[in-house]
């Protein structure tokens, strides 16, 4: 008989089960998170403008500028006299003009509203 | 007798048999050595009492121990025994002194144990660390350097040469060096004798749980790309150049933002606001949009000419963006592998108990920890990938789930060598044979079931007694109760090419068996399964991956401009019309700090061929 005893380790119990490397988590299946996570990102002009003189942004109108006259938009309107409505006239309003610029074919379209303000 | 053997106490150095050792030191009347599997030999020896003191410093305690196979104990003038005649039986070391100090005749009991054992088995033990027969992953750090610890997956023990002192391992049912075969005519008579140990274990549940935390970093462009942003044109540029996120922004789900661009790209120009009675008209800049605010009606037709009032030049602002967002998420994720492997046994005992099951039970959190240098001095990190989705389902994986399966077999193969046969031979053809507990034995006899038994030597006992001149050898062996046969296996589907058009292991095959041991037993791979999670591959995590619906850029400056046409004098009413479409960017990400994920792995295995080396059920011969 042995003094000393050789490890038979298959029959010397289980080692794997005597430690406990980490909890065990419970077999809930797949958990998600509620999380959104919506970007939107957007922001207002803050309206800060610079006041500037005139002089920079007008000049020679008339030598500058060229009305294109096939963009013209009008309205025919009819007028007619006060209490009497059979005499009227009709008058072609400009809604909108489309200038350009011979030199370097930019173009300025004007908008004319509100033409009937200020009238009785 | 005394010139039967040759018996001489040494020093430990001596360890190698020399014919100096070829003397009589002690006069024996009565010898054993014996050995068990696992066990040291041991020699146990009656001597006249040498009446000194065997352990007193300076004495040899060392002893050699060699058998002369000429030797005749009935011839009445045997010569002295040469070298060349010894066969060494026996090298070790004294172990205590005598029980009987004073008597005429003492005991002494003597342990081959090498004195570089434990070096010997580490060095052994370094050479069985291999896939799939070891695997670190399921052993705690400090674990992993025990030599023991090899032997869980192996059907095997540790085996120690009783005279060269070599270390080894020995499978407990087949031995390494060769069969002995015994007739009846070999076996002294009356000695067979069968016993039957515990009820084997016929199967072995196996539990085992694999836990990490799966850890994934990385970008995804959301806007833009490295160098290429996305230009954007707006009249609300300043609210949204101030907006954009900036890198660290927690977008929450796990994500954060990673790179942050929004440059402006037309210059560093303001809305500019005068008033004006000059002739003439606008010159501004093309990137800009101007609202004249007439204050007056009349008259019908006006193609420019005179209109001084208040003039408004709004910047069209055109911003080059890009966004990167980073994902950094630490997830739980845990993997437990069942599975039952039954062996394929005879019955012993009609008893419920016969059969009983056994549980098994590994946890492991070590797959994303290294646990070992391969031979390229590389680590050995199990999950390979930190991010990675599953283990159990990877290669390295597979190579967890075989040795949990090797475990489990181990336990059923020692466990089914349950039938132990033992009977005496003569010495001389015993040691003749070299009988060790790494040789098997072959039995026939007619009193034995099928009249034949096979096994692996459990134990022997060389007998010399000087009195009654009797010389045996008793030997155990154990017989296995297995049906024997052979397991095939399909090997699954292969994932490149049709089977057979490329060589055997160029291609990986899925969803089929796989076999550990050939022939013995084989499971169901889960090499391609999907692993049960929210499904996010990191090695794959695209844009259109992790993207809940598009990415939106509303109202740009082409949608704002038609609020700009009507201007009152006041500057603030057309920033308020345009206010009222602000440039907004937006996209929703889909979360990634889920979990935590429990997956379950239910392995299908064959039943555990075993060996079969005594047939219970055959026929016996009563006359015998």
């Amino acid at each position: 008989m042995s003094l000393e005893r050789v490890v038979r380790p298959f029959q010397a119990g289980d080692i794997f089960t005597a430690r406990a490397v980490m909890p065990a988590i419970p077999p809930t299946g797949i958990n998600l998170s509620d999380d959104v996570c919506l970007v939107t990102i957007t922001g207002e002009n803050p309206g800060d403008y610079e006041d500037v003189p005139d002089s920079t942004i007008f000049n020679n109108f008339k030598v500058e500028w060229k009305e294109d006259k096939d963009k013209r938009v009008t309205e025919t309107v009819r007028i007619e006299q006060e209490d009497n409505p059979d005499n009227y006239i009709e008058v072609e309003r400009v809604q909108s003009a489309t200038m350009t610029d011979k030199q370097t074919g930019r173009s300025l379209t004007l908008k004319f509203a509100d033409w009937d303000k200020g009238r009785k | 007798m005394n010139r039967a053997f040759s018996i001489a106490l040494v020093g430990e150095t001596e360890t190698t048999f020399s014919p100096e050792h070829v003397r009589e030191d002690l006069f024996v009347t009565d010898l054993q050595v014996s050995q068990s599997e696992g066990d040291f030999c041991t020699l146990t020896i009656e001597v006249e009492n040498p009446h000194v003191g065997l352990l007193a410093p300076g004495r040899p305690r060392w002893i050699w121990i060699a058998w002369n196979p000429t030797f005749d104990p009935l011839a009445s003038d045997s010569s002295e025994a040469t070298f060349d005649d010894m066969v060494p039986l026996f090298f070790g070391r004294v172990q205590g002194v005598p029980n009987d100090f004073i008597g005429e005749v003492v005991t002494l009991n003597f342990l081959a144990r090498p004195l570089d054992y434990e070096a010997q088995k580490a060095a052994v033990a370094d050479t069985l660390r291999v896939f799939p027969w070891f695997d670190g992953v399921w052993f705690a750090p400090e674990d992993r350097a025990d030599p023991d610890n090899v032997l869980e997956s192996r059907s095997a023990l540790w085996h120690i040469d009783r005279v060269t002192h070599d270390v080894s391992v020995s499978n407990v049912i087949t031995g390494e060096d060769g069969t002995i075969t015994f007739t009846g005519d070999d076996v002294l008579s009356d000695s067979i004798r069968i016993s039957y140990g515990d009820p084997p274990c016929r199967q072995v549940n196996v539990t085992a749980t694999i836990a990490w935390d799966q850890i994934a970093s990385g970008p995804v462009w959301v806007i833009g790309a490295p160098g290429a942003t996305r230009a954007i044109d707006t009249y609300t540029g300043a609210g949204l150049q101030k907006n954009w996120p900036q890198p660290g922004f927690n977008v929450g789900g796990g994500w954060t933002v990673r790179d942050s661009i929004c440059n402006r790209l037309d210059g560093t120009g303001r809305d500019e606001y005068t008033y004006s009675d000059k002739i003439g008209i606008l010159g501004k800049a093309r990137d800009a949009k101007t609202v004249i605010v007439p204050p007056w009606a009349e008259p019908q037709i006006v193609l420019a000419t005179f209109f001084p009032g208040h003039v408004l030049v709004l910047k069209k602002w055109k911003l080059g963006a890009a966004l990167s967002v980073q994902y950094d998420v630490k997830r739980g994720k845990s993997e437990t592998v069942t599975f039952s492997l039954r062996s394929n046994t005879q019955s012993i005992l009609t008893d419920s108990t016969d059969g009983e099951a056994v549980d098994l039970r590994f946890s492991t959190s070590e797959v994303a920890s290294p646990v070992g240098v391969f031979s390229d001095g590389t680590f050995d990190l199990p999950i390979g990938k930190p991010w990675a989705r599953s283990y159990i389902t990877t290669d390295r994986g597979e190579q967890s789930l075989q040795y949990l399966i090797l475990v489990a077999r181990a336990r059923l193969l020692a466990s089914a060598r349950c039938v132990d046969v033992t009977f005496e031979v003569p010495w001389n053809r015993a040691i003749a044979e070299g009988v060790s507990c790494r040789k098997n034995v072959v039995i026939s006899d007619s009193s034995l079931p099928g009249g034949v038994v096979g096994g692996k030597i459990k134990s022997y006992a060389l007998r010399a007694n000087g009195d009654s001149g009797q010389f045996i050898c008793e030997i155990t062996i154990g017989a296995s109760i297995g049906l024997g046969g052979t397991i095939t296996a399909d090997p699954g589907t292969p994932t490149y090419v049709n089977a057979g058009y490329v060589d055997e292991g160029y291609q990986q095959y899925v969803g089929g068996f796989a076999m550990p041991v050939a022939g013995e037993v084989a499971y169901r791979r889960v090499n391609g399964d999907e692993p049960n999670d929210d499904g996010f591959d990191f090695d794959r995590l695209t844009l259109d991956k992790v993207l809940i619906g598009p990415v939106t850029i509303e109202n740009e400056a082409p949608v704002q401009e038609p609020l700009i046409v009507v201007g009152p004098e006041n500057p603030a009413g057309v920033y308020d019309a345009i206010n009222t479409k602000q440039t907004t960017v937006t996209f929703r990400l889909k979360p990634l700090n889920n979990g935590p994920f429990a997956d379950t792995y239910e392995i299908e295995t064959t039943l555990l061929s075993v060996p079969k080396t005594i047939d219970l059920e055959a026929e016996m011969d009563s006359s015998s």
